[in-house]
């Protein structure tokens, strides 16, 4: 089987990865003791090792999930919550000090200290997998632990297990709702090594979030639980080729294959619908054609980035539930008719519609989005300009020399990002009638169909692509509200 | 303990090669489930077509599959001319012909 090991580092990456834990339990037919509930049909539990271990006995699933810490405080909220007995004990990993929200202590000093007995753990899972397709780490940028030892973390696995993917939900911090002054810089850092060693990088941008619960859920004051559920729902949307069968996209290579057509350009995206508040069921089914509209809606997406200041380089679109296939592939379809001019002509047959007939746990059916987007350079921008802003001044800088850092790599990482930037922007702006050798010049090692690159009106059942224009509502914009600290 | 460089390079050529045949398998069993799905006249078109666009997805991967081996074992090939340390090599060597076979098995 393709066995994903999971690593939780930091508070956010902590919490986020318990709802994903606890959200995929349900969606497999799992208690919160990993015991299988009675009447669990075998679609259910047919791919569960992918991300669960079974006892030598066989009666029970355990995550293959590693909980990393700098401090004990929210591992051990977990350990005390009503998930106690799911998650291997000797997997929690956590310290006795604190990144205090500083990247070079994460990544350099206290990070390090602990790097070791993590990758001790991270290697005794992996030699009890048969066939491990990679990693998937849940963390935050904007802190000291998820981003300074998340990403120190990664660059190791990278280094030991470098044929393995990498796949990354990685929370942005936004300056609506900051935590920390240093955040630009943490992101910053973070950015530079998940460029390098992420596979795939699934994009959960904090103002978006706060966006969404204040705007469409209407919660004045969301506290963590919302965003929890927020993250949970798209995270288990992202992951469902992986854990149920017949899918396309069903490993994390093949996404790879599939969504990033240039190595750099891996920052996904994502959108989920229906959006619900948490426990509350929605009052009526959406129909196929609802859903395809609010999926491809700039305020489904859980980047603050408008899709339409952009173009698609490619897209997965998942509908989950009792949807006939038929009507989902016409909907899709008549929505990139619509708006072919948002999806490069230059990668054919770039939407892929799948269809999986398990719903998630709080609706009938929804729908998942994973675009890569050139608009995603708008969370970098954002980055970039806060970073610049204090960088100049040399703001807060002896946090990090203090811990051995050199100023040195703050330019490189600031111009590795910048780079990104500059390459969405040119993916962008890249017309087919352009100069032709250009195209060759380009390392281009996507293709999809093996399809010439030029054949860009071939509608035939297979679709080039488009997103929905929508009303004209912006999510750039942040809530004044006073919001939780590091989320 | 942290494994030596010898061990990640051979280690990982020979997951990739496990991955190779793990895919293979998978093209086997899913066109099968594809031929199932032809025979069997109330099996929705648009399931049979999503089942075929299923096995063209593994199928897509392939060769980038070929290209990550021919990497990987490259890179261990290199490595084997300068080693001048004590550990036994037989795994590895074993690892870069066993590579090379696909390799050339794949070109056909």
């Amino acid at each position: 089987m393709r066995e994903i090991i999971h690593i939780s580092t930091g508070q956010c990456g902590n919490q986020i990865g318990a709802a994903f834990w606890e959200t995929i339990c349900g969606e497999h037919g799992l208690d919160l003791n990993g015991n299988v509930l009675p009447n669990t049909s075998s679609i259910m539990t047919s791919k569960l090792n992918v991300y669960f271990n079974e006892t030598s006995s066989g009666s029970k699933w355990v995550p293959r999930s590693i909980n990393v810490d700098l401090e004990p405080g929210t591992i051990d909220a977990v350990r005390n919550s009503k998930m106690s007995g799911l998650f291997r004990p000797d997997n929690f990993i956590f310290g006795q000090s604190s990144a205090g929200n500083v990247w070079a202590k994460g990544h350099y000093t206290e990070g390090a200290e602990l790097v070791d007995s993590v990758m001790d753990v991270i290697r005794r899972e992996a030699e009890s997998c048969d066939r491990l397709q990679g990693f998937q780490i849940s963390h935050s940028l904007g802190g000291g632990t998820g981003s300074g030892m998340g990403t120190l973390l990664i660059s190791k696995i990278k280094e030991e297990f470098p044929d393995r993917m990498m796949a990354t939900f990685s929370v942005i911090p936004s300056p609506k709702n900051s935590d920390t002054v240093v955040e630009p810089y943490n992101a910053t850092l973070s950015m530079h090594q998940l460029i390098e060693y992420a596979s795939e990088t699934f994009c959960i941008d904090n103002e978006a979030l706060y966006n969404i619960c204040q705007r469409t859920l209407k919660l004045t004051q969301p506290s963590y639980n919302d965003l929890n559920q927020l993250v949970s729902s798209v995270m288990s949307g992202v992951t469902t080729s992986l854990r149920y069968p017949g899918q396309l996209n069903s490993d994390l290579r093949k996404l790879a294959v599939n969504l990033v057509p240039f190595p750099r350009l891996h920052f996904f995206m994502i959108g989920y619908a229906p959006l619900t508040a948490m426990n509350a069921q929605s009052f009526r089914s959406l129909s196929v054609p609802e859903l395809t509209q609010q999926m491809f809606d700039s305020k489904n997406m859980m980047a603050a980035a408008d899709p339409r200041n952009g173009r698609y380089l490619t897209v997965a679109a998942l509908f989950r539930g009792n949807v006939s296939v038929k009507e989902v592939e016409d909907e899709m379809y008549k929505v990139q008719l619509r708006n072919s001019d948002y999806f490069v002509e230059w990668i054919p047959n770039n939407v892929q519609t799948s269809v999986c007939s398990v719903p998630p746990k709080n609706s009938d059916i929804s729908a998942t989005f994973i675009g890569n987007s050139t608009s995603i350079k708008e969370l970098f921008q954002r980055i970039d300009k806060q970073f610049v802003a204090m960088f100049r001044k040399k703001a807060f800088l002896h946090w990090y020399t203090s811990e051995g850092m050199d100023e040195m790599e703050f330019t490189e990482a600031e111009s590795n990002m910048n780079d990104l930037i500059q390459e969405y922007e040119q993916y962008q702006e890249w017309r087919v009638d352009e100069d032709e050798d250009e195209m060759d010049d380009v390392e281009h090692n996507y293709n999809a169909n093996g399809n010439n690159m030029d054949d860009h009106n071939n509608i035939n059942g297979d679709y080039n692509a488009a997103t929905e224009t929508t009303t004209g509502i912006t999510t750039a914009v942040g809530g004044d509200q006073p919001v939780p600290e590091e989320f | 303990m942290a494994p030596t460089q010898l061990e990640i390079k051979t280690k990982a050529l020979q997951r990739l090669i496990k991955e190779e045949s793990y895919y293979k398998e998978e093209i086997k069993e899913q066109k099968a489930n594809v031929e199932k799905l032809k025979q069997d006249s109330n099996v929705d078109p648009y399931d049979l077509k999503k089942q075929v666009e299923v096995l063209e997805d593994t199928e897509r991967l392939l060769p980038t599959l070929y290209t990550k081996i021919e990497e990987f074992k490259e890179n261990l090939e290199q490595f084997l001319q300068s080693y001048d340390g004590q550990e036994d090599l037989t795994e590895s060597k074993a690892a870069v012909e066993e590579a090379n076979a696909f390799i050339q098995a794949s070109k056909k």
